[in-house]
């Protein structure tokens, strides 16, 4: 799955629920041109920072918010 | 659009706030407080109070204080739909819709927050956007998703950095003013909030609404008895609420990602009021996040991305200097924050002439309610009868 970062924010307060992202941690929201360019939600993966604009692949993960496990998306920044 | 009537007035103010955690009483305890402070201040009496409305999942139901009130008739009870603090201008449109097809006199629209008693304001807004998509993502809090817009906003559309410091330095001049504030005596030191702790970029410390404990309440009447009544009255110039197309996506599609949501409530406010951002002398605007409070500006038309450097800045947004006074009393940033019920006070506050910095001879003041939340909501309240 391939987007393009269409926003994010890094994250450093505590929020409660989030305690398993660890800190910080990046939501990115990301475009998806194959897909009319609707847009999903994730977390970024790795080194490379968040730039809107920037290419990412995408993959379905867990998460454990508020400890309940769910499905997330997790995005990287691709070269 | 037609004309909105102006055939309604504020009539009377009533505010307890505390330090969070600091009330004396329970909620209701307080809010019931605040109702009586405000018809004394009105010269009615609280049993003559036949009207409530409310806004932002507000758990004070009006047939609960009847007995503390010694409410005589209870006509109107509504409430704004939406958790957030969108509804604070729509509160005052259900109150005139109540008074003006008479089905209720005298409405008082009111907030009360206690959390101890109430639970988390945080959590209870962010209720209404959660689902596991945006959680697994940690979009929890209303801070991150704010700051997603943010980012947007400074990154893409390129609104100056600078324009959210000023906005902030703005209300923190005017608390450091306003005996009624919290931060009352203190002025904000840009290196102090520059050097604040990060909360999630671009948002620092002081970026972010306060939270206290309180309640406010304002009484609606015809302007026709208004004129019998203690104070000078504010007349409701208009008010509009909602959404326009592409905007409250459950996934955040909106549109327009990096807007605060008011442009087609914008549009219909000046469309139904005759008036244009150039003939607002002072602005109440409800704050969240300092970037949410900048684009809610840009909506209503005070300035666009292109303007928005010229346009805010410190030195225009502080009264009595400056060409557009935002948030005199200190906003929700400064004086104090019952989920955005003290802006409307303010706005009233302005127009009686008892602000604690008053812009001389403002006759309409704008009242631009909780920025990018689903609905949203806007109100002008004016010196002027008609």
């Amino acid at each position: 799955m391939r987007g393009v970062i269409y926003s994010w924010t890094r994250t450093w307060h505590p929020f409660e629920g989030t305690e398993a992202f660890g800190s910080p941690f990046v939501t990115l929201s990301v475009t998806l041109p194959e897909a009319g360019d609707i847009r999903l939600m994730g977390v970024l993966d790795g080194e490379g920072e968040p730039i809107i604009g920037a290419p990412v692949v995408g993959h379905v993960a867990e998460a454990e918010v508020y400890g309940r496990v769910i499905p997330g998306l997790r995005w990287a920044v691709t070269a | 659009m037609s004309a909105f009537p102006v055939s309604t007035a504020v009539v009377g103010l009533g505010v307890r706030q505390y330090k969070r955690g600091a009330a004396p009483l329970p909620e209701q305890g307080v809010l019931v407080g605040a109702i009586v402070d405000a018809c004394a201040d009105a010269g009615l009496d609280p049993s003559e109070i036949d009207g409530f409305v409310s806004y932002g999942d507000d758990k004070n139901e009006p047939i609960r204080m009847a007995p503390d009130l010694g409410t005589e008739d209870l006509c109107w009870s509504a409430q704004v739909f939406g958790g957030g603090g969108g509804g604070v201008a729509a509160a005052f449109g259900l109150a005139a819709a109540a008074i003006i097809s008479g089905q209720a006199k005298t409405v008082v629209v009111f907030r009360a927050l206690v959390q101890g008693d109430s639970g988390r304001l945080s959590g209870a807004v962010m209720a209404h956007h959660l689902n596991d998509h945006i959680m697994a993502a940690g979009n929890v809090a209303p801070a991150i998703e704010c700051a997603m817009r943010a980012q947007r906003l400074l990154e893409h559309h390129k609104v100056p950095r600078r324009c959210l410091e000023d906005l902030v330095r703005a209300s923190y001049h005017h608390g450091a003013r306003n005996p009624k504030a919290v931060s009352y005596g203190k002025d904000l030191d840009l290196d102090v909030y520059r050097s604040s702790r990060m909360i999630c970029e671009p948002f620092h410390l002081f970026d972010c609404s306060r939270e206290n404990d309180g309640a406010g309440a304002l009484i609606l009447t015809s302007a026709e008895r208004a004129r019998d009544l203690k104070q000078k009255p504010v007349y409701l110039k208009g008010v509009a609420q909602g959404a326009g197309r592409g905007w409250g996506d459950l996934l955040q599609n909106d549109a327009h990602y990096a807007s605060a949501g008011f442009e087609s409530v914008a549009r219909r406010l000046w469309a139904q009021t005759g008036l244009t951002p150039a003939d607002i002398d002072v602005v109440q605007l409800y704050e969240n996040f300092s970037a949410q409070g900048v684009a809610s500006l840009i909506d209503h038309g005070f300035c666009t991305y292109e303007s928005v450097g010229e346009v805010v800045r410190y030195e225009n947004l502080i009264a009595p200097s400056g060409r557009l006074p935002v948030n005199t009393a200190g906003g929700n940033l400064a004086q104090g924050f019952i989920h955005g019920i003290g802006i409307a006070v303010e706005a009233v506050e302005q127009l009686r002439g008892t602000s604690a910095n008053p812009v001389a001879g403002a006759r309409h003041c704008l009242l631009a309610g909780g920025p990018g939340a689903p609905t949203v909501s806007s109100a002008v309240f004016s010196t002027e009868a008609c």
